[in-house]
C-alpha cells in the first residue's frame, strides 16, 4: 500500500472542501482498505469521517422518519432499540451481513457505497471497462456469480444485504454536497451499467452519502430478508429477497420486493408488487408471482441457478408473510 | 485397555498453555534488529517468456537493500510455466516499502500459448509443458497400471455396469498461518533459518546443498506451526531468503500474503476420474477400470502413489487402473492429508452407491457383501490381516438405525482406507537430577505428539506428567527426525520413545541393582520408584537414583531410542465409514449438512481427545474440500485467491460431528496404535454427494458439491 | 510527505505512545511496536479473524483499522487475558481441546470473551453465531464450542 495523507476533519463542510483528485472518503474502511492493498484504490488522501460529530447517530425525528447517520456501524443499527421496535427486516439483513468484527466496523453508508465483488473487477490481472480498460471478463468466463438481470456490458452484482432491504423499507438518502444537501429516493440512488460502467451510484466526487431517513411503515406490515449463499456465514448473496408487505383484511395493500445478488443494482421487482397489491396473498399468486419476478431474466452460462434460487426464495418470503397475517403478527 | 492408567486417558496438551496465553512464538513473531523485510514478483501470465526486467524504479525507493533477478540469481527461470511463478525478489526495511517496491519493477513478458485442463493438455496437438513420459500423450508426467486378472471376463460376467466421470477441484490447504521464514547468517557465516515447515531436516539438507555447505553448518529451528497438513513439506521461501541475507548481510523475514499462498503454494490436486465399475444381480463385483488423470501443473507435484495405499477395500477380481499425472500450465501441487486419497474415494465411493442404489440394495450390505477382511490380497498383492472395515460398517449400521427419519433429509454411506508412514524417528531421553524427565525430539508437533510422547514416557516409568518435558528442538541438537505427517508422527515418535524409555529403565534397574540386594531383571516401577516385583525391598524412588547416578562413577543417565521402517509405511491399515445426514430446503434446494459420523479404526488412542480433534478436523476440511472449496482459474490465473472467494467451512458450516472410535491393534504399532492424523478427511466428499443423492436423487459428480448441486439441479432442472 | 504522527494506544490497561505512518495499521503497531505478538495476521483482510481485538469494547479484525484510526482507544488483546491466573475461557480451551495448532486461538478467545460479557448464557447457536467470524482449519470447531460453553458455565458458577 503506498502512503497517503490522513486527515480529520470536524465538519462535513470541512470535509466536503477535502475532495478533490486523489482524495478518497475514509469511513469502516472495510472495503477500502481491501482494495488499497490491491492497487485498486491509491487515494493520496483518506478524509476519515469518524470525527465528525454526530455523523454516526440513529434517531427518530417527528416527521415519522428514524434517521441512520451514514457513519453508524451495522451493529450499532442492529442494536438500535428503534430499529428493533420497527424494522426487523433490517435486523434479519444485518444478521446475514459479514461477520461480528466487520459489522462492529463496517458503517451503513459505506455498505450502500462499497464496490463490486467481482473476481475480475478485484484482480490487477484483468483490466475490465469498469476500471476504465476494455470489455467484462465475466462474459464467457468465470460467471456463475454474476448477474441474471441488468447487465449490460458488465454483470456485476450488488453486494450488498442491507441495500435490499432498506429499500423495501422505502429509504430515501441524505446527499451532502457544497453548502447544501438534498434528498433521494435509494432507488434512485444506484446506478446501473447502462447508465454508467464506472460508478455505481450517484454521488459525484465532491459529495458524501450523509444519512439514510426511513419512513414508519404501514400498519401490519410484515418484513423478512431470506438469503442463499454458499456457506451460512459471511459469504456475499448467490441470491436474496427482501419483502416488506401490509394487508388491510385479507387484502395486500403495500408491497415491496427487492431482490439481492442478482443484478448491478439492489433489483427492485416493481412488476410482482403491482400484481400482488389489491388481492390476497393466495398460493396461486403467489406462484404467479414467482414467475414474474424471473420472466425476464437473462442468465449467463453458468448463473441459471439464480432464476430458481429467486423463485425458491421469493415463494418462501411470501408464504412467511401469508402465515404471519394468519397469526395475526406485525 | 484398562491396563494403562495414563495411555488412552483425555490429557490436555501442554504446549496448550502458550498457545492461550499468545506467548507461543510462531516464525512470524521473530524479529532481530536490523531485519530486513523480502517481498517476490510474480508472473501475471501462465506461460511467457522474459525479455526483460527494469528494476531501477524499485532501486530508488529508500530502503531497499537487494533485488534479485533471473539476470542475477540462478533462483529465478525467464521460462514462465504457471501465472504466480516467482520472477523476481527484494529486501527492504519494512515491509511496506517491499511491497510497494515489489510493484515498481517492470517485467516484460512474450506470451506463448497454455493449456489449462489436463485432457486436453494430454492430446498429441497441446502446447508442451513439459516432455512427455509417454508415446502416446503429451504432457504425462507418470503413469502407473495396476491389474489382475481379465477385465473382459469380468464384464462379461456382470449383469450391470455402471460408468462415471468424476471430477474433483484443486484444493489449499487453507492453514491459517501462511508459509513463514527467516534467514541469518553469523559472523562465522553458520547459516540460522526459522521456518514454518513439517520437517526441519529435509530443508537443512537442501540447503546445505544449494549453498555447498556442510550440513552441520546449517540450523534449522522450527518454532510453533499454525496448520500445515501437507502444505508444508518443501522448501518454499527459503531459498530467497537465505540468498538476501547472504548478499545484505543482514536477516531476511518472508512472509506470504494469503494470495500468495493460493497463487503458489502447493494444494492438494484437482483429478479427473473416469471409472467403470461391473456387478452381478446378487451384489458381487466382478470388475472395476479406471483412469486416473491427476493434474500435476507445471512440475511434478501430484501425488500419484498412494493408490494401494487407500484402495482394496473391496473383493474385485478382475481390475485395471492407469494413474496419470498430467502437466499443464498451473501451479504445482502438493500433498494435503492422505495425499491423492480423497480423489480416489470420492470417484470410487460414489460408484459403489451407485451400484448399490441400481441394484435396489442397500449402501451399507452392498458393501459388506464385498467387503475385504483378513486373508484377502491388497492391490498390490499383499495379504490383510485383522481389519476393521467390517466392523466400522456394522457401528454405521447401527447408528443409522437409530436415525429418525424426516422429510427432505438423507442419509449417506461411504468407506474410506489408508495406511500410515513410520519414518526415521529418533529421541533422547534426559533423566534430571530431580527425577524429571526431559525428551528431546526434532520432530514438528503437527498434532499433539509431544503430548502423547510425555503419556508414555510418563506411563512407562510410573511417574507422573509434570515431570516429563518433551521439546522439539532445532537440527543442531534433536536427533534426525523425518517430516511429521503421512499420519506417521504419534506411530514413529512413540515406537522411538518407547524403545528410548525401556533402555533407560534397564540403565536404572542397573543401577538400581548395585543399590539394592536385587538384580536387574527382578525390577520393576511403581509410584515413581524401583522396586523389585516380589515385594522383598521397599525400592529407591527414582529421583534418588538420578541424582546419586549422577554424581557418582555412573554418571547422568541418559538414552537415545530410535525407530525406522526400510518401506516407509508400517502395515497399519486403517478403515474408515462415515455417515453422513442432511436436510434439503423444499423451497430454495438449499442443503445444509446436520450431521456426519466417522466410525474409524484408530488401533489404540493414545490419548482419544487429541485423536477425536484429528477426526474432527479432518472432517470439516474434507467437508470443504468435497462441498465448499476450489481453486477457480481463468486463463491459468487463480481468481479466488483470498479467504472471501475461497471458501472454508466457518463455526456455522461445521455439521456436529460424531467421532467414535474402533480399536482393533495394529501388528507392531507401539500400544497397537494406528496413525490418525489424515484419514478422516479422505472420505467425506463421498459420503456428502451419497447424502445429497438419497435427499434428491440427483448424483453429484464433481467438488465443490455446492455447486454442482446449484447447476444441476437448481440451473438446467430449473424448478425448484 | 512525512505524515508519521504520534498516536495514543491503552493496550491490556497500559498506555502507550507510539510514532506512525498513516499506512500502518492497529495489528502492524501491536505487533511490531508493542511486542504484542499473540495477536495474529492469517489473511490480512478480515476474512479469518486471527487478528481480531476488543477495541473500545467492540469486537474488532486489527488487520482493517489503520492504527491511526485507533488514536486514543482502548485495545484489548490475547496478553491481557490471564491476570495471576489463566482467564477461564483459557482454561476451558486448554481442559476440552478446544486448540490445536493455536494459530487462531488467540482470536477466538477474544471473540469468546466478547460474546460472553453480552451474553452469559449463550446457547449452541448464539455460540457459533458469536464465532462465525473466526476461521479454525484444525479442530473442526466442535471442541471449540465445548470449550465455549464450559467456560461459559465456569463463569456463571463463579459470580
Amino acid at each position: 500500500m503506498k502512503t497517503f495523507e490522513y486527515i480529520t476533519p470536524e465538519t462535513i463542510d470541512e470535509a466536503l472542501e477535502l475532495l478533490g483528485e486523489g482524495a478518497q472518503i475514509l469511513a469502516g474502511g472495510t472495503d477500502l482498505l481491501g482494495e488499497m492493498k490491491r492497487g485498486l484504490a491509491t487515494p493520496k488522501r483518506l478524509i476519515n469521517l469518524k470525527g465528525i460529530q454526530g455523523l454516526a447517530d440513529i434517531r427518530s425525528i417527528p416527521d415519522g422518519f428514524l434517521t441512520i447517520g451514514s457513519l453508524a456501524t451495522l451493529s450499532h443499527l442492529a442494536e438500535h432499540p428503534l430499529v428493533a421496535q420497527h424494522y426487523p427486516l433490517l435486523i434479519e439483513a444485518l444478521q446475514r451481513t459479514a461477520s461480528p468484527q466487520i459489522r462492529n466496523i463496517a458503517t451503513v453508508g459505506g455498505n450502500l457505497c462499497q464496490r463490486p465483488r467481482c473476481w475480475y473487477y478485484r484482480h490487477s490481472a484483468f483490466p475490465c471497462i469498469r476500471k476504465h480498460g476494455e470489455g467484462c471478463f465475466a462474459m464467457g468466463g468465470q460467471d456463475r456469480y454474476h448477474a441474471i438481470f441488468g447487465g449490460h456490458r458488465c454483470f456485476i452484482v450488488h453486494p450488498s444485504d442491507l441495500a435490499p432491504a432498506l429499500m423495501a423499507l422505502d429509504a430515501e438518502v441524505r446527499i451532502a454536497h457544497a453548502d447544501d444537501s438534498r434528498i433521494v429516493p435509494l432507488t434512485d440512488f444506484f446506478v446501473g451499467p447502462r447508465d454508467s460502467l464506472t460508478q455505481e451510484n450517484i454521488l459525484t466526487r465532491q459529495e458524501i452519502l450523509t444519512a439514510i431517513r426511513i419512513p414508519v411503515p404501514p400498519d401490519n406490515a410484515y418484513g423478512t430478508y431470506l438469503k442463499v449463499s454458499e456457506r451460512k456465514a459471511t459469504d456475499f448473496a448467490l441470491a436474496s429477497v427482501a419483502v416488506s408487505i401490509a394487508w388491510l383484511d385479507t387484502q395486500v395493500t403495500h408491497a415491496r420486493v427487492v431482490l439481492g445478488g442478482v443484478a448491478p443494482v439492489p433489483w427492485r421487482v416493481k412488476q410482482v408488487e403491482e400484481m400482488l397489491i389489491g388481492d390476497e396473498l393466495s398460493g396461486k399468486r403467489i406462484e404467479r408471482a414467482c414467475e414474474r419476478a424471473v420472466d425476464d431474466a437473462t442468465p449467463l452460462r453458468h448463473n441459471r441457478y439464480k432464476v430458481a434460487l429467486v423463485k425458491g426464495l421469493l415463494r418462501k418470503a411470501l408464504h412467511a408473510a401469508h402465515r404471519s397475517r394468519e397469526k395475526g403478527e406485525k | 485397555m484398562s491396563e494403562h492408567w495414563l495411555l488412552g486417558k483425555r490429557v490436555p496438551r501442554p504446549d496448550a498453555i502458550p498457545k492461550v496465553t499468545g506467548e507461543a512464538v510462531y516464525t512470524d513473531d521473530i524479529t532481530f534488529p536490523g531485519m530486513l523485510y523480502g517481498a517476490v514478483v510474480r508472473s501475471p501470465y501462465a506461460c511467457a517468456s522474459i525479455r526483460s526486467v527494469d528494476t531501477s524504479r524499485a532501486e530508488q525507493l529508500p530502503g531497499v537493500r537487494a533485488i534479485l533477478t533471473p539476470t542475477n540469481s540462478s533462483l529465478f527461470s525467464t521460462e514462465i510455466l504457471y501465472a504466480g511463478q516467482k520472477v523476481a525478489a527484494l529486501a527492504a526495511t519494512d515491509p511496506h516499502t517491499a511491497q510497494e517496491a515489489a510493484s515498481l519493477i517492470q517485467v516484460e513478458y512474450q506470451r506463448h500459448r497454455a493449456v489449462f485442463d489436463p485432457i486436453r493438455a494430454m492430446s498429441r496437438d497441446a502446447p508442451v509443458v513439459r516432455p512427455s513420459r509417454s508415446q502416446e500423450f503429451n504432457n504425462v508426467c507418470s503413469h502407473q497400471r495396476k491389474e489382475r486378472g481379465d477385465l473382459e471376463t469380468g464384464f462379461a460376467q456382470a449383469d450391470i455396469i455402471v460408468e462415471n466421470t468424476y471430477r474433483v477441484g484443486i484444493a489449499h490447504q487453507a492453514y491459517m498461518e501462511p508459509h513463514a521464514c527467516v534467514a541469518r547468517f553469523d559472523v562465522s557465516g553458520k547459516l540460522t533459518v526459522w521456518t514454518s515447515i513439517q520437517g526441519q531436516f529435509n530443508v537443512r539438507a537442501s540447503l546445505a546443498s544449494m549453498l555447498g555447505m556442510p550440513v552441520h553448518d546449517v540450523r534449522v529451528i522450527a518454532p510453533e506451526i499454525g496448520g500445515a497438513f501437507g502444505g508444508k513439506t518443501s522448501l518454499i521461501m527459503e531459498p530467497i531468503a537465505v540468498v538476501l541475507a547472504k548478499i545484505t548481510g543482514a536477516p531476511v523475514k518472508i512472509v506470504m500474503s494469503r494470495q500468495e499462498e493460493f497463487i503458489d503454494a502447493h494444494p492438494g490436486p484437482g483429478c479427473i476420474i473416469h471409472v467403470k465399475t461391473a456387478a452381478r444381480q446378487d451384489g458381487t463385483l466382478t470388475a472395476e477400470w479406471a483412469e486416473i488423470i491427476y493434474d500435476t501443473g507445471a512440475a511434478p507435484g501430484a501425488p500419484t502413489g498412494n493408490f494401494d495405499r487407500t484402495r482394496g477395500l473391496y473383493r474385485i477380481p478382475n481390475f485395471r487402473y492407469d494413474i496419470y499425472s498430467v502437466y499443464t500450465h498451473k501451479l504445482i501441487p502438493g500433498a494435503y492429508r492422505a495425499p491423492g486419497a480423497l480423489e480416489l474415494t470420492f470417484a470410487f465411493e460414489s460408484q459403489i452407491d451407485h451400484l448399490a442404489g441400481e441394484l435396489g440394495q442397500d449402501p451399507i450390505e452392498f458393501r459388506l457383501k464385498n467387503a475385504v477382511d483378513e486373508g484377502d490380497l491388497t492391490v498390490d498383492g499383499k495379504v490383510y490381516p485383522t481389519i476393521g472395515l467390517r466392523e466400522s460398517l456394522h457401528q454405521a449400521r447401527e447408528q443409522i438405525k437409530a436415525v429418525e427419519h424426516k422429510p427432505h433429509r438423507g442419509i449417506g454411506v461411504a468407506c474410506g482406507k489408508w495406511m500410515n508412514a513410520i519414518g526415521a524417528s529418533g529421541v533422547i531421553l534426559t533423566l534430571n537430577e530431580d527425577g524429571s524427565v526431559n525428551l528431546t525430539s526434532g520432530a514438528v508437533d503437527l498434532t499433539g505428539v509431544n503430548t502423547v510422547l510425555a503419556q508414555i514416557v510418563a506411563e512407562e516409568l510410573s511417574i507422573s506428567l509434570d515431570q516429563i518435558h518433551v521439546q522439539t528442538r532445532d537440527t543442531d541438537v534433536a536427533p534426525y527426525a523425518a517430516l511429521s505427517g503421512g499420519s506417521r508422527t504419534t506411530y514413529g515418535m512413540s515406537l522411538a520413545t518407547q524403545n528410548a524409555v525401556r533402555q533407560l529403565k534397564k540403565d536404572l534397574f542397573e543401577f538400581a541393582s548395585q543399590h539394592m540386594p536385587v538384580s536387574p531383571e527382578a525390577f520393576t516401577v511403581a509410584d515413581g520408584k524401583v522396586v523389585p516385583r516380589d515385594g522383598s525391598h521397599t525400592g529407591i524412588p527414582i529421583r534418588e537414583l538420578a541424582r546419586i547416578a549422577m554424581y557418582s562413577a555412573r554418571g547422568p543417565l541418559t538414552v537415545t531410542g530410535s525407530a525406522s521402517d526400510p518401506s516407509w509405511l508400517a502395515d497399519s491399515y486403517i478403515f474408515i465409514t462415515q455417515v453422513a445426514e442432511v436436510e434439503v430446503d423444499p423451497d430454495t434446494g438449499e442443503i445444509t449438512v446436520l450431521r456426519v459420523s466417522s466410525f474409524q479404526d484408530v488401533g489404540f488412542a493414545l490419548n482419544p481427545m487429541l485423536v477425536e480433534g484429528q477426526i474432527e478436523g479432518g472432517i470439516v476440511q474434507g467437508l470443504g474440500w468435497g462441498y465448499l472449496e476450489g481453486l477457480v482459474f481463468d486463463k491459468g490465473v487463480v481468481l479466488n485467491e483470498n479467504l472471501t472467494e475461497y471458501k472454508i467451512p466457518t463455526a456455522l458450516d461445521a455439521p456436529e460431528l460424531v467421532p467414535v472410535l474402533i480399536e482393533i491393534p495394529s501388528a507392531d504399532g507401539p500400544y497397537g496404535i494406528k496413525g490418525v492424523g489424515e484419514p478422516s478427511m479422505v472420505v467425506t466428499p463421498a459420503v456428502l454427494a451419497n447424502a445429497i443423492h438419497d435427499a434428491t436423487g440427483i448424483r453429484l459428480t464433481e467438488t465443490p458439491l455446492v455447486q454442482d448441486d446449484l447447476s444441476t439441479r437448481q440451473g438446467p432442472l430449473g424448478n425448484m | 510527505m512525512d505524515a508519521k504522527r504520534w498516536i495514543q494506544l491503552t493496550v491490556n490497561g497500559e498506555e502507550h505512545e507510539v510514532y506512525v505512518e498513516p499506512r500502518r495499521r492497529l495489528l502492524d503497531v501491536l505487533r511490531e511496536d508493542l511486542g504484542l505478538t499473540g495477536t495474529k495476521e492469517g489473511c490480512g483482510t478480515g476474512d479469518c479473524g486471527a487478528c481480531t481485538v476488543i477495541l473500545d469494547g467492540r469486537l474488532v479484525n486489527a488487520c482493517l483499522v489503520f492504527a491511526i484510526s485507533a488514536n486514543g482507544k482502548s485495545v484489548e488483546t490475547v496478553e491481557g487475558l490471564a491476570t495471576d491466573h489463566l482467564h477461564p475461557i483459557q482454561e476451558a480451551f486448554i481442559q476440552h481441546g478446544g486448540l490445536q495448532c493455536g494459530i487462531c486461538t488467540p482470536g477466538f478467545l477474544m471473540s469468546a470473551k466478547h460474546l460472553l460479557n453480552s451474553n452469559p448464557n449463550p446457547t449452541l447457536d448464539e455460540v457459533r453465531f458469536g464465532l462465525a467470524g473466526n476461521l479454525c482449519r484444525c479442530t473442526g470447531y466442535t471442541k471449540i464450542y465445548e470449550a465455549v460453553l464450559a467456560a461459559a458455565k465456569n463463569m456463571r458458577e463463579e459470580t
